[in-house]
């Protein structure tokens, strides 16, 4: 079976507009975690996220889309993202629209971000609002499949916070399976009112900076941003720029609860386990784990439990969702864009604020560093038990 | 991949031979609503209490099978929409208490996942579990999932549907967007498969799903081509046609042009008993399996030519004329 290669990426999260821009904050060690300004939300005031540093207008005006009518946020952010993985990929207008390139998204707000509108045209009896189609889950890949004519397999995945990481794995099975020979994958969302009240009565937003990793974490901060990757049958790469190859995954359920993980990090240890195995790799083999780390009580410690009983020694690890906050749907595939940029630069990124490790654990990354990375396992899980791995290595 | 056992809760009396039959229940008000199950058997009442609909369609569907299959191996679902009524609760709440302090129930049975994870909660399965919400691709996103899933792991068993709900106020952001004209009926329901590598003992057999956005006409007859051609068919060995129709509606020209390809093959629909929603195809699976399996169809399924015994049937459905979706299914 042929690899399945990267050859493309596009990010925007809180910690830059683009790919180069993320790469710097990494690099520099520099938090996009902050007062939110373009949310409209009470608990703007209350606590601090992970606000991609655009208006709305501003992101509009960077788009390549002729018809800019009745764009949401979370649209916005995918088409930014999205646009520069082609570009860097280099796709010409026919490598986008012939039978064989696919595109799959993951998204867990989708358009709901217009709240506001939602909600008229909920109960509108005519003269609806600009945004009557951009509610959907599927709304972005639709408006982007029609603008770039993109005619093979499309599809958008709903596994809360592991959306876009099964976005990836659907689309290199795609390519493995021999069912397409391109596809473009990855994820979305936008800061929403609907999110930030439903974290917000869950109580697991943090009154303060999220500390993933940290023995005093106080939950996490929600942040937004879009990402996606140009994955392509490694012969059809040939002679290009090949960043990474998408190597192993794994998915499971960890069917214990509907918004917390198993004490015994069942579902975690089942999908670091089948993405090791889909790699065949042993866990010593991963140099540097991109973890989920959202900085909740739950998560932190059940998945340093998961990745200590499947991978043995715990290698380098942080979360960079202590940069860019929780970006839900969409964080699978930022973190798999900064495990590239973390493989192909042998960098290590600092996990910020941390200052105690949790008790029993080594902690995570404290200094920016370097160091050969040949392996990365990347973790995202999320509601309703669903988790899933990705294993991304170099060519 | 075949099935090997499926629930089907739709508009019609599906969860029994009622509908097979030929007792054909007709739409209320202008919509088709599911025909619900006694949940109460089913479901403990403290979960049933906070589930939203298309969580008990989910479950009503799904959990009998799986209590059948304890050794399940994953849960591949499709939802164009998830909770829907639970989304506009948890929206009205935010609205109404202007961001006060609101309970999460309603916020957590909303997310689309929300059926595969329950499912998988209900049933401790903690296998392969997928939720596709690709609109009116959903359900042959799911399907497409599992056959890559089965071509990986040959002896795996997985559980493989869709579930939808009707809701007041997605039906008036629908209505707005002109999908009810033209005497268009809004529908619901919820369709279910046990799928897995073995022939013995099937009810039918999915050769394949493939699936197309904003196509030309031509795209359509490419991609049909391809289809065909892939698993080694001509057009002459499709012997049914299970379609979309709406009629009437402008967008029923797709079927119509789709049926012209086949000139000697029987058509059937199935909107005009269960409605429209994005994962009515679900339905037309489970339409097609009994077709296959029983050789009867109740006659308000027949659009054209003359009921007969099929050996190989093509499902065409496409949502809003911009998403298409084939499935190929054939008699064991």
């Amino acid at each position: 079976m042929s690899k399945v290669v990267v050859t493309g990426i596009g990010v925007i999260s809180a910690i830059g507009n683009n790919v180069l821009e993320n790469h710097q904050s990494l690099k520099s060690g520099k938090t996009g975690i902050r007062k939110a300004q373009f949310l409209s939300s009470n608990y703007q005031k209350n606590y601090l996220f992970g606000e991609v540093n655009l208006s709305n207008a501003a992101l509009l005006e960077n788009i390549s889309f002729a018809d800019k009518k009745g764009l949401s946020r979370t649209d916005l952010l995918a088409i930014t993202a999205f646009e520069e993985a082609i570009q860097n990929a280099q796709l010409s207008a026919d490598d986008l629209s012939n039978f064989e390139t696919g595109f799959i998204s993951g998204s867990t707000v989708g358009g709901m971000c217009e709240t506001k509108h939602l909600f008229e045209d909920a109960t509108a009896i005519e003269h609806p609002s600009e945004h009557i189609d951009a509610y959907t889950c599927n709304a972005h890949l639709l408006k982007i499949a029609k603008k770039y004519q993109i005619k093979g397999y499309t599809d958008v995945i709903n596994t809360a916070c592991s959306s876009s990481a099964n976005a990836i794995m659907l689309g290199a099975k795609l390519i493995k399976s021999g069912r397409a020979k391109r596809m473009i994958v990855g994820g979305t969302d936008a800061l929403a009112k609907f999110t930030v009240n439903g974290f917000n009565a869950l109580q697991i937003f943090s009154p303060e900076i999220c500390q993933p990793f940290d023995q005093n974490r106080k939950g996490l901060n929600l942040g937004e941003g879009a990402a996606y990757l140009v994955l392509e049958n490694e012969d059809l790469a040939a002679g290009k720029t090949i960043y990474a190859e998408i190597k192993g995954y794994g998915n499971s359920n960890d069917a214990y609860h509907a918004s917390s993980l198993s004490e015994e990090a069942i579902g975690v240890r089942a999908c670091i386990t089948e993405a090791l195995h889909t790699a065949q790799l042993k866990g010593a083999d991963i140099d540097y784990v991109n973890a989920h780390g959202t900085a909740t009580e739950n998560n932190d410690i059940t998945e340093l439990r998961g990745l200590t009983e499947t991978l043995g020694e715990l290698p380098p690890y942080n979360s960079t969702k202590s940069y860019t906050g929780h970006t839900l749907g969409a964080a699978g595939a930022i973190e798999a864009v900064f495990s590239i940029l973390a493989l192909q630069n042998n960098e290590l990124y600092q996990s910020l604020h941390v200052d105690q490790a949790i008790e029993g654990y080594p902690g995570p990354i404290a200094n920016q560093s370097s160091k050969e990375i040949k392996h990365v396992l990347s973790n995202s899980f999320g509601f309703a038990g669903n988790c899933s791995s990705l294993i991304i290595s170099q060519v | 991949m075949y099935i090997h056992q499926m629930t089907c809760i739709s508009p019609q009396q599906s969860q029994d031979d009622s509908f097979i039959q030929g007792k054909i229940l007709s739409a209320n008000e202008g919509k088709f609503l599911a025909v619900e199950p006694n949940y109460m058997e089913l479901i403990p009442l403290g979960l049933l209490r906070r589930m939203g609909k298309v969580v008990k369609l989910g479950i009503g569907a799904g959990l009998p099978l799986l209590k059948d299959h304890p050794n399940l191996d994953g849960i591949i679902l499709g939802t164009a929409n998830g909770g829907l009524g639970d989304c506009f609760k948890f929206l009205n709440q935010i609205i109404q208490y202007e961001e006060g302090t609101l309970t999460p129930t309603s916020f957590v049975q909303s997310t689309a996942n929300a059926v595969a994870g329950n499912l998988a909660l209900m049933g401790k399965r903690t296998g392969y579990n997928s939720t596709h919400v690709s609109g009116g691709l959903s359900f042959e996103s799911a399907l497409a999932g599992a056959q890559m899933l089965l071509e990986e792991h040959t002896d795996n068993t997985y559980l493989v549907g869709a579930a939808d709900e009707f809701d007041e106020s997605n039906f008036n952001i629908n209505r707005l967007l002109g999908l009810y004209n033209n005497g268009v009926i809004a529908g619901e329901g919820s369709a279910m498969f046990i799928l897995n590598n073995q022939s013995k003992n099937a009810i039918a057999k999915i050769l394949d799903v493939d699936q197309i956005t904003y196509p030309s006409r031509e795209d359509i007859h490419q991609k049909l081509n391809y289809l065909l051609s892939k698993n080694n068919l001509k057009k002459e060995d499709i012997d049914a046609l299970v379609l979309g129709y709406t009629s009437p509606s402008a967008s029923d020209e797709w079927y119509d042009d789709m049926a012209t390809q086949f000139s000697e093959t029987s058509v059937y629909q199935f909107k005009n008993l269960v409605g429209e929603y994005p994962t009515s195809s679900a339905f037309a699976c489970w339409m097609s399996a009994q077709l296959l399996e029983t050789g009867q169809l109740p006659a308000d399924c027949l659009k054209k030519g003359v009921p007969r015994k099929a050996n190989r049937i093509l499902i065409y459905n496409h949502y809003r004329g911009d998403q298409h979706g084939f499935i190929l299914i054939e008699r064991v």
